[in-house]
């Protein structure tokens, strides 16, 4: 037995050599190599793991080497930043063409996540380097990223609040169910908000505004004021709103993701002391907790991601019922995940080893009219046609 | 030796890389792929993906099997692939790269089951009915199935390393020298596994053989 392989397929004399007989044949016989709807379901999952994957990279700390370097150039610039905030009382900056200073109590802006060590810690502002995220919050209802080179400062106006934008790109989480209004002025622009998922980017005179969930009005140059809604991002020097740039919509998912219950620490840290803390601690709950939906790019959403889940393994089991609901819930509370094409492709099945051909042309009408999946519609047009037999022979 | 090594890919097992000169052209395009995907290029890191699942597919279902968990471990593989692949140096190919964190996810897989000391749960038709030709009679199916049932059942039974060592090498063909470049072992370690393996599956189809005799006496 030199060569421990056994080369052939050729049938064995199971006597001779049992292993070979009972086992290597066996599986050098089996179809080892995935199904059209395998692939389907292995590439929809692995897209969903990527995207997340793809957000945690972009996340991720620097090497060593580099963070080192990094390290010495964010010290200078905090060091810079404290220098300038300790040199003298409160110094807001001139406001930006376009838009009135905001005139109101500056507000504590409290830092969360660790990277706040390379940001300058202003208690009333919040300057960040080039290539930095800080995560922030400014009371409970206003939480956000500022994307460096950025700076922004916050005032309480009125019984709303008001966010100054002076550089930089500022994703923002807002939860309006206090009744009050969020105001972000930036160059160019004044956004009103009542409560949404959206971002706003500081471009040289003009500003950018991008809405995720919910709608917000900018209030461009010349009192020229802009609905956008959700999915949809207007440059104020433009005429109409186009659809959000991937690289912002990648950002925004990023800030939906950190403002959900896992990606928020429970004792948010470097707090001003004089922030403004919740109004009620179940609101702040009731907040975290409620749906989201994304618009614009498909988000990496825990609870779809769980609930297909479930449903996969209803479907494992063979538990058919459950499995059916479960795959109906999917398809109605995601409709843009890209796995509610292989829920629906699954319903379709479903329904048809059901004998319900008729529920299941429904769902391959509807799998049809989203997908763009070679694939997918292949295998829609392989049940279309099992309908079509079923049908003909009077089933449902 | 040459003998042997032209002997690599001779395992029937679908999607396995292509030989000669398709196979440096695929290399040079692994490696543009590579490039692009360890800087943040998604679509070629899903291109990689296309290219290389089906291997990975058939490897796993040897290694694990193909019980539900194989497609959690396939998505895990991938995954840790793109985090790894910024730190891939490319002084291997990118197939080897793969292979090693399959063999490394199914090895690691295959402890946690062993540890957890779960009870063999037969695997389900449905499962086994995936990889048997759709085309076979009835009869045949069924017999296939079967037989497939009995493989996984006594691979099962063999500790992780000898399992991979002897899936690698007995089943899939892979040589001695590169089953031990994928298990970071040398040649000789890789053939006693597998040796050691073929040894404790005869004396299990033995017993099972003797057993099944004295069941025939007892009637």
């Amino acid at each position: 037995m030199n060569d421990v392989r056994s080369g052939s397929n050729q049938a064995f004399d199971e006597t001779a050599d049992p292993v070979e007989a009972r086992v290597i044949a066996p599986l050098r016989r089996a179809r080892l190599e995935p199904d059209d709807l395998q692939l389907a379901r292995l590439g929809a999952a692995l897209d969903t793991a990527l995207q997340s994957a793809a957000l945690q990279r972009a996340r991720a700390p620097e090497p060593a080497a580099r963070r080192a370097r990094r390290g010495a150039i964010g010290v200078a610039v905090a060091a810079v930043a404290i220098a300038v905030l300790v040199a003298g009382p409160w110094r807001h900056r001139a406001p930006p063409a376009g838009t009135a200073r905001p005139v109101g109590t500056p507000l504590a802006i409290a830092y969360e996540s660790d990277a706040r060590a390379l940001a300058a810690p202003a208690p009333r502002a919040m300057v960040v380097p080039a290539g930095v995220r800080q995560r922030g919050r400014i009371g409970e209802r206003v939480r956000f990223t500022l994307v460096g080179p950025g700076e922004v400062s916050a005032f309480a106006v009125g019984g709303g609040t008001e966010i100054d934008l002076a550089r930089g790109r500022l994703l923002v989480d807002y939860d309006g169910h206090g009744g009050e209004i969020l105001r972000v002025r930036s160059p160019g622009a004044v956004t009103t908000v009542v409560g949404t998922l959206f971002a706003v980017e500081a471009r040289g005179r003009a500003s950018r505004v991008a809405v995720a969930r919910g709608s917000v009005a900018v209030e461009g140059a010349g009192a020229r004021t802009k609905q956008i809604a959700a999915g949809r991002s207007w440059l104020t020097e433009a005429a109409e709103t186009e659809p959000i740039a991937s690289d912002l919509a990648v950002d925004l998912a990023a800030q939906d993701a950190a403002a959900s219950p896992a990606g928020v620490s429970a004792e948010p840290v470097g707090v001003a002391p004089d922030a403004e803390l919740p109004p009620s601690a179940a609101a702040t709950a009731a907040h975290r907790d409620r749906p989201r939906r994304l618009a614009g790019q498909p988000r990496v959403a825990r609870d779809a991601e769980t609930a297909y889940a479930a449903a996969e393994e209803l479907m494992r089991t063979r538990e058919t019922t459950a499995a059916r609901k479960a795959l109906l819930d999917f398809v109605n509370a995601h409709p843009r995940d890209p796995r509610a094409e292989l829920a629906l492709l699954d319903l379709a099945r479903l329904d048809l080893e059901a004998g319900r051909p008729i529920a299941a042309r429904g769902h391959v009408s509807r799998l049809l009219a989203t997908t763009k999946d070679a694939a997918l519609i292949d295998l829609a047009h392989q049940i279309e046609r099992r309908i079509e037999a079923a049908t003909a022979t009077g089933a449902e | 030796m040459e003998s042997r090594r032209t002997l690599v890919y001779v395992a029937p097992i679908s999607g396995e890389p292509p030989a000669g000169a398709a196979r440096t052209a695929d290399s040079e395009h692994d490696r543009a792929l590579v490039a692009a995907a360890a800087k943040g290029d998604a679509a070629a890191f899903r291109e990689l993906y296309r290219r290389y699942l089906p291997i990975v597919h058939a490897r796993l279902t040897l290694m694990v099997g193909p019980g539900a968990e194989r497609d959690d471990l396939i998505q895990q593989i991938f995954l840790d692939a793109y985090r790894a692949l910024p730190r891939f140096r490319g002084d291997a190919r990118f197939a080897t790269f793969l292979n090693r964190i399959a063999i490394n996810v199914a090895c690691d897989h295959l402890e946690r089951r062993r540890r957890s000391r779960a009870r063999y749960e037969p695997l389900a038709e449905e499962l086994l009915d995936r990889l048997v030709a759709p085309d076979a009679s009835a009869e045949s199916r069924a017999s296939q199935r079967q037989d497939l049932a009995q493989a996984f059942e006594h691979l099962e039974a063999i500790r992780p390393k000898k399992r991979i060592a002897f899936v690698l090498v007995a089943v899939q063909g892979v040589s001695l020298d590169e089953a031990a470049e994928l298990l970071d072992a040398n040649a000789e370690t890789v053939k006693q596994r597998v040796l050691h393996a073929r040894k404790e599956i005869t004396a299990r189809i033995a017993r099972a053989a003797a057993r099944a005799r004295s069941r025939e006496g007892d009637r």
